[in-house]
């Protein structure tokens, strides 16, 4: 959080996320270079450089589909939420697959003319009226490129001095990139590829990142108790919210409140918007006695929004009260970090059991 | 096109170094004593945000 900064705040679940990622990387990479190497022999054999080139692009593809694919994945069944701690880390790490790729097919595709094979990709001729001559190399720079500032600009500090929201805007270039690779490999590696996998890979692809969106704004629609302007709001019983988790209620004035339960017995409300990135609180869990953002893990205490020590951010907090079974919600947000009794509900949860 | 990106990039490489140098913590007075491999990660979004930073250093020292 914003005490102190260090490169990575490694801990031994970011070691085991990596050490997975890298792994699969490398086994992906292996596997893909032997099989492609098996069914392309006699003339049709392809060197290794170009074996590599295929393998890193077609890597760093699947690995943009599964980052993109994380967020409503977790928005749609939490036991995906682990995947979402450390999704920077996944992303700067499919950063430099791409970027591998990209070097390797300058230098095998562009670096034995005169031009200067930078240039030369800008330069050589091709169409953007035309299929075949289709300038596609434009388009996997250009998705580069964002995928560069986003790496470059992942750490903290960046998130801290850039505003959250010029940096998310920034981030939310993702899409852009995505596209752009779409464009990059349907006009380019697909067109010449000699069986249908790539096509299936690349569509499913699409299917999936656009479906899994869709079901999740859907989701996320349905599971927001919507409030009308009043001080006092009726969120629910009690029993609808899953212990060490929370709810999401979207008050009148478009503000988002999580009401958490913790411990089995106590109720707590806070904003859903995370002071880090912006990410939705509701969504994660109570860990170790603090709401803990699924994005990147910064953590609050329930009583009184305030992230433990050394660490300063803080939250509005937000009233709660019973009536019988239901939990009431005060709309009107605190001010950041204001401490409010905690409403137990021991009574309760010991009667139904 | 190609002697712009390499006046931006050169320029943002210099800006880089100062960046790392100093500027980390005129932008950002809590980052002061971050270690030297912190800096050199923070360098690459200094190339290329070179533009937004100087105007955010500048107000930074004008007010």
């Amino acid at each position: 959080m914003s005490h102190g900064y260090v490169a990575v705040q490694w801990s031994r679940k970011k070691w085991v996320y990596d050490g997975l990622v890298w792994l699969g990387i490398a086994v992906f990479v292996v596997v893909f270079m032997a099989v492609s190497s098996a069914s392309h022999s006699g003339l049709e054999a392809l060197s290794p450089m170009t074996l590599l080139i295929r393998a890193f692009a077609t890597c760093a593809f699947l690995m943009l589909t599964l980052i993109l694919c994380i967020g409503p994945l977790a928005r749609l069944d939490t036991r995906f939420l682990p995947l979402l701690y450390n999704r920077r880390h996944f992303g700067v790490s499919m950063f430099v697959v791409a970027l591998a790729h990209a070097v390797l097919a300058i230098i095998w595709y562009h670096s034995f003319g005169v031009e200067n094979p930078l240039v030369s990709i800008f330069t050589s001729p091709g169409s953007y009226e035309s299929i075949s001559d289709f300038p596609f190399q434009r388009f996997g720079v250009f998705a580069l490129l964002i995928l560069f500032v986003m790496a470059a600009t992942s750490h903290d500090y960046w998130n801290a001095n850039l505003g959250a929201p010029f940096w998310k805007a920034l981030h939310m270039g993702v899409y852009l990139a995505y596209a752009s690779l779409v464009v990059h490999v349907a006009s380019g590696a697909m067109l010449q590829a000699e069986t249908g996998l790539l096509t299936a890979m690349v569509l499913g692809s699409v299917l999936l990142v656009g479906g899994l969106h869709i079901a999740a704004v859907i989701k996320s629609k349905g599971a927001q108790v919507q409030c009308e302007a009043s001080d006092w709001v009726d969120v629910g019983s009690w029993r609808d919210i899953p212990n060490d988790q929370a709810i999401v209620v979207q008050v009148a004035n478009d503000e988002r409140v999580a009401v958490f339960r913790y411990e089995g017995h106590k109720l707590a409300a806070v904003s859903n918007v995370c002071q880090h990135q912006n990410g939705p609180l509701g969504e994660g869990r109570v860990i170790d006695g603090c709401i803990t953002c699924p994005w990147h893990g910064f953590q609050y205490r329930p009583e009184d929004g305030r992230s433990p020590a050394p660490f300063t951010e803080k939250i509005a907090t937000f009233g709660l009260r019973l009536d019988g079974e239901r939990v009431m919600l005060n709309s009107v947000a605190l001010p950041e970090g204001t401490a409010r009794p905690i409403t137990l509900i021991k009574d309760l949860v010991e009667a139904a059991q | 096109m190609a002697l712009f990106v390499s006046v931006y990039v050169a320029v943002g490489a210099l800006f880089a170094v100062y960046f790392a140098a100093l500027g980390y913590k005129k932008l950002d007075a809590s980052a002061t004593g971050a270690g030297f491999g912190v800096r050199l990660l923070w360098m690459p979004a200094a190339l290329a945000l070179w533009p937004a930073l100087l105007v955010k250093l500048l107000r930074g020292t004008a007010s």
